[in-house]
C-alpha cells in the first residue's frame, strides 16, 4: 500500500516471553477483525496502534503519517494521534453527563464549547440516545454507554477507528441490538475501521476481513467467507464452527498423523501433505455398527455433551476427538452422555481436503 | 436495631476497644470538667486570643493551600512518572510525619534563618528575614502538613483506573487537560481528604513552629502556643483556648459527616 489515508502497520513488540510480529495494511472504508485466543497479542496491537505502547520494531504510518518508528527515534503519543478507540468496558467519565462525554474531545481540542456541544448532541440523535443527553454514565445501560462510547470517538473525526471488544461487556440481550448500531456505524465511517475481538459472530457479521492472530503471529488472513470455508489452525476451525485434521492423502486414504487413523475421502486428486476438514453435522452418530454406504466408521466414545441451543455438541474421545452436531432428540434417544460407547460415520465426499 | 443474626462480639474485643475509646474521651471530659463554663464568653474573646484564633485560621489555610499547589504535582510525579530515585523522594517526603516537630523547626532555622543556608544569601539580597514573622508559620505548619496532602493524593492516583487517562489521551486531550478535566475530578473525595487532613495538622502543629517562627504574641502565636503560654499563668484561658480548638476539630469533622460518621 502506498500510504494514502489508510493504515499501514508492521507491529513488533517483545517482552519476555512475548513475542508479537504482525503486519497489518487497512485500507479505508473496510472493516477488519483481529481475531485470537487470549494472550495472542491482540490487546497488545490495541495499545501500540493508539500510542499506549511503543513499538520495538516495525512500523506504524497512518494516512501517511508516520506514528511509530524506532529506527529513526519518531513515537508520536496518544492526543496527537487522531485516532477514535471504543474501549470493551466503555470507560465514559462518571463525572460528566452523556453529552460532555462526546464533546470532550472536541473541548480538549479547543473547539468553542457551544459547538462541541451542539456537535455532541447532534451525535448522540445520530446513535439514537438524544433524549439521554443529560444522564451520568452510571445511569445509562450498558447498550446505551456503548453507543455513548462510540459517539465520542466519531465526534473528534478521527483517522482511524479502532474498537477493543466492543460487545464483550454487554449483556447477551442487548449484544444483537449494539452489534446492528455498531454495523450501521461503521458502514458511514469513511476512514479504516479496526475491531479486535474473541466472538466469531461479531468478526462473521461486522468484518469484511478477518485476521487471525495467535500467539504473536497472523495464522489466516482473509475474508469471513474464507475464514469459514477453509480454516488455517485448529483455533480457526473451532471459531468457524468445523474440525480440522492434518494428514498425508493417498489415493484417497490419509493419513492422520496425530492420530494414527486413516479416513477415506472421494477426493483423489489434492494428494500429499492436507488440511482435512469435516463438519460437524456431517459426523453421524449410532448406538450400534452401522451398516451400509458411509466409507468411514470408527468405534469411540462420548467425551463431553454440551446444549447449543437448537443442537447438541458432542466430542467424541479417541481415536478422533472431533465435535459432532446432533439434534437433542437423537442425543435424548442415544442417551449420548460422557463415557457412552458409540459408532461415528462419515460420508467420504463430507471428507473435505486441501493442499498444506 | 441489630439484625438477630449479626455475631455476638467476642467480650475480650470489645473491653480492648472500650478502653481505646476511653483513652480518647476521658481527656476531654477533663477538659470540660475544667472549663471555667460563665467566664467562657470573656475569656475566649480576649486579644490574646482573638489574634492566635485569627492568625491560626490564616497560616493553617495558607499552609493547607500551599500544601495543594505544590503537594498535587509532586503527588502526580510520583504516581505516573517513573524517575530515577522515585523511592527516595517518597520515603523523604514522609520524612516529616515521623521527624520530631522541633527537629524540623530547627532544620528550616538552619536553612531559612537569617545565617542559614538559603537565608543569609536571600537577607543580604532583599533584606527579607523569615523567621520570627508569619510566614515562618506558614512554612513550618506547609513542612509538617505537605506529607498528608501528598500521601493520601498519590495512593488516590495509584488507585486510580489509568485506562481512564489513556481514554482522554486519544480524544486528543493534553496531559495537563487530562489532570484537570479527568484526574482531578475522579480524585476530588481523596484530595478533599488530604486538603483536610493537612489543614488538621497545620492547626495543630507547635514544635516546628515555636522553634523556626518563635511564640510572639499577635505575630506567630498560634493557637497551641497560646495554650501552652496560658498553662503558665492563666489556666482559664488555656482551658478556653483548648475548647477553641476542640470545637473547630469537631465542627470540621461534622461538616465531613457524611464521608467519616456513616458506618
Amino acid at each position: 500500500m502506498s500510504g494514502g489515508e489508510g493504515l499501514e502497520a508492521h507491529i513488533v513488540r517483545r517482552r519476555g516471553d512475548f513475542d508479537l510480529d504482525m503486519t497489518l495494511d487497512l485500507e479505508p472504508g473496510t472493516t477488519t477483525a483481529v481475531v485470537g485466543p487470549n494472550g495472542s497479542g491482540k490487546t497488545t496491537a490495541v495499545e501500540v496502534l493508539a500510542g499506549l505502547q511503543a513499538l520495538d520494531g516495525g512500523l506504524v504510518r497512518l494516512g501517511g503519517r508516520v506514528l511509530d518508528d524506532p529506527a529513526l527515534g519518531r513515537f508520536v503519543p496518544p492526543e496527537q494521534r487522531n485516532i477514535g478507540v471504543v474501549f470493551q468496558d466503555h470507560l465514559l467519565f462518571d463525572h460528566l453527563d452523556a453529552q460532555a462525554n462526546v464533546a470532550f474531545g472536541l473541548v480538549a481540542r479547543g473547539v468553542p464549547k457551544r459547538t462541541a456541544v451542539a456537535r455532541a448532541q447532534h451525535l448522540l440523535e445520530v446513535v439514537g440516545l438524544a433524549d439521554v443527553a443529560g444522564l451520568a454514565p452510571q445511569d445509562l445501560s450498558g447498550g446505551q454507554a456503548q453507543r455513548v462510547a462510540l459517539a465520542r470517538a466519531l465526534a473528534v473525526e478521527p483517522d482511524l477507528l479502532l474498537l477493543d471488544e466492543p460487545l464483550a461487556a454487554v449483556d447477551v440481550a442487548t449484544r444483537a441490538q449494539l452489534r446492528r448500531v455498531i454495523g450501521e456505524h461503521l458502514h458511514r465511517f469513511a476512514g479504516p475501521r479496526l475491531m479486535i475481538t474473541h466472538d466469531p459472530t461479531d468478526a462473521l457479521v461486522l468484518a469484511e476481513r478477518i485476521v487471525v492472530l495467535e500467539q504473536g503471529r497472523i495464522t489466516q488472513d482473509g475474508s469471513p467467507e474464507d475464514i469459514r470455508q477453509r480454516p488455517a489452525t485448529p483455533y480457526v476451525a473451532a471459531l468457524a464452527g468445523v474440525n480440522l485434521l492434518v494428514g498425508h492423502n493417498r489415493d484417497g486414504e490419509i493419513n492422520l498423523a496425530d492420530h494414527g487413523h486413516v479416513l477415506q475421502t472421494s477426493d483423489t486428486h489434492t494428494v500429499g501433505p492436507v488440511l482435512v476438514t469435516i463438519h460437524p453435522t456431517a459426523v453421524a452418530l449410532h448406538s450400534t455398527q452401522p451398516h451400509g454406504s458411509p466409507r468411514n466408521v470408527w468405534e469411540t466414545v462420548v467425551g463431553v455433551v454440551e446444549p447449543l441451543g437448537e443442537t447438541v455438541r458432542v466430542t467424541l474421545g479417541d481415536p478422533l476427538g472431533i465435535s459432532v452436531d446432533v439434534t437433542p432428540a437423537a442425543a435424548a434417544g442415544m442417551a449420548l452422555r460422557p463415557g457412552s460407547a458409540v459408532w461415528a460415520s462419515v460420508k467420504a465426499t463430507e471428507v473435505v481436503v486441501r493442499p498444506r | 436495631m441489630t439484625d438477630r443474626a449479626t455475631p455476638r462480639a467476642p467480650w475480650p474485643l470489645v473491653a480492648l476497644g472500650a478502653l481505646g475509646l476511653l483513652i480518647v474521651v476521658v481527656p476531654l471530659a477533663g477538659l470540660a470538667w475544667r472549663a471555667p463554663w460563665t467566664d467562657l464568653p470573656s475569656l475566649v474573646s480576649s486579644p490574646v486570643v482573638r489574634d492566635a484564633l485569627m492568625l491560626s485560621l490564616v497560616t493553617s489555610v495558607l499552609a493547607t493551600l500551599c500544601s495543594v499547589v505544590v503537594g498535587v504535582p509532586l503527588a502526580w510525579l510520583l504516581a505516573r512518572v517513573p524517575f530515577p530515585g522515585r523511592r527516595v523522594v517518597r520515603g523523604l517526603i514522609t520524612l516529616p510525619m515521623v521527624l520530631p516537630p522541633v527537629v524540623g523547626g530547627a532544620a528550616l532555622l538552619f536553612a531559612l534563618g537569617r545565617r542559614g543556608l538559603i537565608g543569609e544569601p536571600l537577607a543580604e539580597l532583599t533584606g527579607f528575614v523569615m523567621p520570627f514573622s508569619i510566614w515562618a508559620v506558614v512554612v513550618a505548619n506547609t513542612f509538617v502538613a505537605l506529607p498528608f496532602l501528598v500521601i493520601t493524593v498519590e495512593g488516590a492516583l495509584l488507585g486510580l483506573d489509568q485506562r481512564y487517562e489513556q481514554a482522554a489521551a486519544s480524544l486528543g486531550a493534553s496531559r495537563l487537560h487530562v489532570l484537570r478535566r479527568v484526574t482531578l475530578p475522579a480524585i476530588a473525595p481523596s484530595l478533599w481528604a488530604g486538603a483536610v487532613l493537612a489543614w488538621a495538622r497545620a492547626l495543630g502543629e507547635f514544635g516546628a513552629t515555636i522553634t523556626f517562627a518563635g511564640n510572639l504574641p499577635g505575630r506567630t502565636q498560634t493557637l497551641p502556643l497560646a495554650v501552652f503560654v496560658s498553662l503558665e499563668s492563666d489556666r482559664d484561658t488555656a482551658v478556653a483556648i483548648s475548647l477553641v480548638l476542640v470545637a473547630v476539630s469537631l465542627s470540621v469533622l461534622i461538616g465531613l459527616r457524611r464521608r467519616w460518621w456513616s458506618p
